[in-house]
């Protein structure tokens, strides 16, 4: 890591040194000379010299009018040099801005997490502009097989109504779908799983209209926002799993209020979800042929984590010996001694001992 | 002390200042301390006494940068922080490019812009009497964000704002600190609408979905379809934002707008603004320019800030930042004053077990009640602001009027949702609007006459969704000279003094 920040440090100071030299402005002039010779045939730069002699003359003329003390002069005189040239002027300035802007930028470079940073916004600028919706993907192949097309390609899987299969990228990275809009396919189910889909990879799955399952394992980038997003799915949508979507929240859980004919909803290790059990009663309280799956008991309770210590503990004064062991001397201690009449009770046990 | 280092600067001259200050402490303990107690003396008779007060404060003004000053007391101020252990760099700076006035939710968004377009090439200082947010309208307001208006320019602020909390997580990350989360609840505005002003909304909807709000307007027999729990009574439709409005907690925007604005550079002052110097004038003819603001910090000592752009985004304390600068008080010119007070509003909080819970929006009634879902545990927030000038209530202290609940609101939400019925008052708050009297709108851009004082006030309770929006719109308007995204122009000052108001009918 050093070595690389130190060869960034070493190539950013050369390139401004370079930029900032006049050696090096004249070296690039010359290079650029031949192709200027060239350009002095075409008709349409004759115009052009004109002026710039005209402008040549102006300036002289200024310079012998004005004289200026000696180091404003050179600078000035530098200016109208520049000027004079405008077409040539050093290697950089002839560049496209958004290549040489990372010259210009500062760099916390002893703080390695600063970078870390700035890749982390760059890779999710990147991604969303990735995964926005492209009106020219839906003119060519029509709204299902272009979100076919972006999910498969991006390493998901899909499956069309009355088809066995789930389509995947193989391993030549070819795409097996066609290639023109064919009427009557629709899609029918979609995998989001170990992919890096963003909230707005849902503006292409809003307008299918046959979606009747969602798929999204391990999808670090997916949060609430795509889960809001997908209401125009509400009459069709009927299987939603999510896992272990980190940047999944109670909030994200609430707006699935909206989708009235979803059947089955599983759920597991998410872990920002505060209260997952009241979250699953209220959707199945709200939507009427639901089925939660992937809850344990445990969850189900209104404050799991005080029921789980409370069997754990009746457990423990009945005798099973590893099981008080471990809740002595493990973590779970400092759990119980949060709840006062808990902490009584584990007096007593100490007691005992 | 002082006198001291003058006289003897010969032998000392080599070593730096902070070591002069701290052998100056330990020779002259004497004087120092007989130096503090005469400060406090001081302090506590500025306390005390009006007339002592004016007198003791022109001693202990600091002036802004530009004035000769003995090098000397300079560097003693730059360098205080070496014996109290402190960071270097005094506590006001004396000159800066923008001063913002006022350290909320716009006043921070507004030095975010500025600070995002150029990190380094300008300074900017936001000066803030209370950086806990007690009194600050965002933090007592109930965090709601809603397309549904009928001015187009509020309709794309609004969906700006909601852009930007989309993307949170890239605009705010801070390193040191994990990224940025507002709680943002997904739930939409639910707009209520008689059969009298069914057209009106139908064409505000219109309005609004040309601008690409994602806005459903729903008949009565949707409604009934869509929430059961509901009486539609008198109602004829309703419009409904499925996509980017809800809800969420500003105090954590707040909160990582700050930090992105520290580590981008920007300075906050602890203190209170309370005049400013105007230019000299060298000829008579020539406007006056607003040249230094003057802070007093929290010890009582007063500092001159020069500065090119003042914004003032004090909020319902606009108007007295703008009589400070002699707008509403002046000659000629100045004569308009900024036509923004504080309005108190109310929010109380319910808990009603048999209320709706996921599916619950933000419903706003036809009249004027509204009411949104707090959490998953029944608890719910419920407010109204009252219909007539008369019945506003006394704006000298936060005290809630508990009798408004029970003779408007209650009610309302009952007829509304009759499962409040059997709902039970539990806490309640109280919180100022900046109240733009003259049309309840947004007040923004120079100043006709003092061309650097910028206002962002007057959002009548729609500040925390607009603000992002809007601090975009001024950091253009400073840096590039006009709007390159949203065309605020038609709310500048100059319409009060034209008086043409701009009609919004969606102030809740």
């Amino acid at each position: 890591m050093a070595e690389y920040c130190k060869q960034i440090i070493f190539t950013r100071n050369f390139f401004k040194l370079c930029h900032l030299s006049r050696s090096l402005k004249k070296f690039s002039c010359r290079s650029y000379s031949k192709s200027s010779e060239r350009e002095k045939k075409s008709p349409n730069n004759e115009l052009a010299e004109v002026t710039e002699d005209e402008n040549e003359k102006l300036i002289q003329k200024f310079l012998r009018e004005n004289p200026v003390p000696n180091p404003v002069r050179n600078t000035e005189k530098e200016y109208f040099d520049s000027m004079k040239d405008s077409k040539r002027r050093g290697l950089f300035e002839t560049m496209p801005t958004h290549l040489t802007s990372w010259l210009y930028k500062d760099y916390i470079i002893d703080d390695h997490t600063e970078l870390f940073l700035q890749h982390e916004i760059k890779v999710r600028q990147l991604l969303r502009e990735d995964h926005k919706y492209r009106e020219d993907r839906v003119k060519v192949l029509g709204h299902d097989l272009a979100a076919a097309h972006f999910i498969v390609h991006r390493g998901g899987a899909v499956k069309f109504v009355g088809r066995e299969t789930w389509l995947v990228k193989n391993k030549e990275g070819q795409v097996p779908l066609p290639n023109t809009c064919i009427d009557n396919m629709h899609l029918e189910a979609v995998d989001l799983s170990n992919t890096k889909f963003t909230q707005v990879s849902a503006e292409n799955l809003a307008p299918l209209s046959h979606l009747r399952y969602i798929r999204m394992h391990n999808c670090p980038y997916l949060d609430d926002w795509f889960l809001a997003k997908l209401h125009p799915l509400k009459d069709t949508l009927e299987f939603l799993d999510i896992n272990n979507c980190p940047e999944i929240t109670d909030n994200g859980l609430s707006c699935l209020h909206h989708f009235s004919n979803l059947q089955c909803l599983r759920v597991s290790n998410l872990e920002r979800v505060k209260n997952i059990g009241l979250m699953c009663l209220l959707l199945e309280d709200r939507i009427p042929n639901l089925l939660v799956l992937g809850l344990t008991d445990d969850l189900l309770q209104p404050d799991h984590s005080q029921s789980t210590g409370e069997r754990k503990l009746v457990r423990a004064l009945l005798g099973f010996t590893s099981e008080k062991e471990d809740f002595i001397k493990g973590s779970i201690r400092e759990k119980f001694e949060s709840i006062p009449y808990l902490k009584e009770m584990y007096g007593i046990i100490k007691k005992v001992e | 002390m002082h006198s001291f280092i003058t006289t003897r600067s010969g032998i000392f001259a080599k070593l730096p200042t902070g070591i002069i200050r701290i052998l100056n402490e330990k020779i002259f303990e004497t004087q120092s301390s007989s130096f503090c107690i005469s400060r406090s003396l001081s302090r506590d008779s500025s306390d005390g006494n009006n007339d002592d007060k004016e007198v003791s404060n022109d001693e202990k003004r600091i002036p802004r940068a530009g004035e000769y000053r003995s090098p000397w007391k300079i560097l003693k101020e730059e360098f205080e922080g070496v014996s109290t252990l402190k960071p270097l760099g005094t506590e006001v700076p004396r000159e800066t490019d923008v001063l913002i006035i006022g350290g909320g939710v716009v006043g921070s968004a507004v030095a975010y812009w500025l600070k995002q377009r150029s990190a380094k090439g300008h300074t900017v200082t936001v000066v803030e009497r209370d950086p806990v947010y007690t009194r600050a309208s965002s933090m007592l307001s109930c965090g709601g964000i809603r397309h549904q208006f009928s001015v187009p320019e509020n309709v794309q602020l609004s969906m700006f704002t909601s852009e930007f909390l989309r993307n949170i997580k890239e605009n705010l990350s801070v390193i040191h600190e994990s990224l940025p989360d507002v709680q943002f609840n997904h739930q939409g505005y639910l707009f209520l609408a008689p059969p009298r002003d069914a057209e009106q909304l139908a064409n505000n909807v219109k309005m609004q979905q040309e601008l690409g709000a994602k806005v459903v307007l729903l008949s009565k027999k949707q409604l009934a379809e869509k929430y059961p729990w509901m009486n539609l009574d008198g109602i004829e439709c309703g419009s409904f934002g499925v996509e980017g409005e809800g809800w969420f907690d500003p105090w954590l925007l707040v909160r990582a707008l700050k930090q992105k604005n520290l580590s981008l550079g920007t300075k906050y002052v602890h203190g209170e603004l309370t005049g400013f110097e105007f230019a000299q004038k060298g000829n008579t003819n020539e406007p006056d320019i607003l040249e230094a603001g003057v802070v007093r910090i929290k010890s009582g000592v007063e500092y001159e800030i020069k500065f090119a752009v003042v914004v003032n985004c004090a909020g319902p304390w606009a108007a007295d930042v703008a009589e400070m600068a002699r707008i509403g008080i002046g000659e000629n010119d100045l004569q308009v004053s900024l036509p923004v007070e504080p309005r108190k509003r109310f929010v109380y909080v319910t808990h009603c077990p048999e209320g709706p819970m996921l599916d619950c929006p933000f419903v706003i009634d036809p009249s004027g009640v509204y009411l949104r879902r707090e959490g998953f545990g029944g608890h719910y927030l419920c407010g109204s602001s009252p219909t007539n000038e008369s019945e506003e209530p006394d704006i000298a202290n936060f005290e809630v009027d508990y009798d408004f609940y029970e003779k408007v609101v209650w009610p309302g939400v009952a007829n509304r949702v009759p499962a409040f019925n059997d709902s039970k008052l539990k806490s309640a708050w109280a919180g100022f609007y900046d109240y733009n009297f003259f049309d309840q709108n947004l007040v923004i851009g120079p100043h006709p006459y003092l061309r650097n004082m910028y206002f962002a006030n007057g959002l009548s309770g729609h500040g925390l969704q607009h603000s992002i929006g809007v601090g975009r719109a001024i950091m253009e308007h400073i840096l590039d000279g006009d709007y390159k995204t949203i065309n605020l122009e038609k709310f500048h000052f100059d319409r009060f003094i034209s008086k043409v108001p701009i009609e919004e009918q969606g102030i809740v």
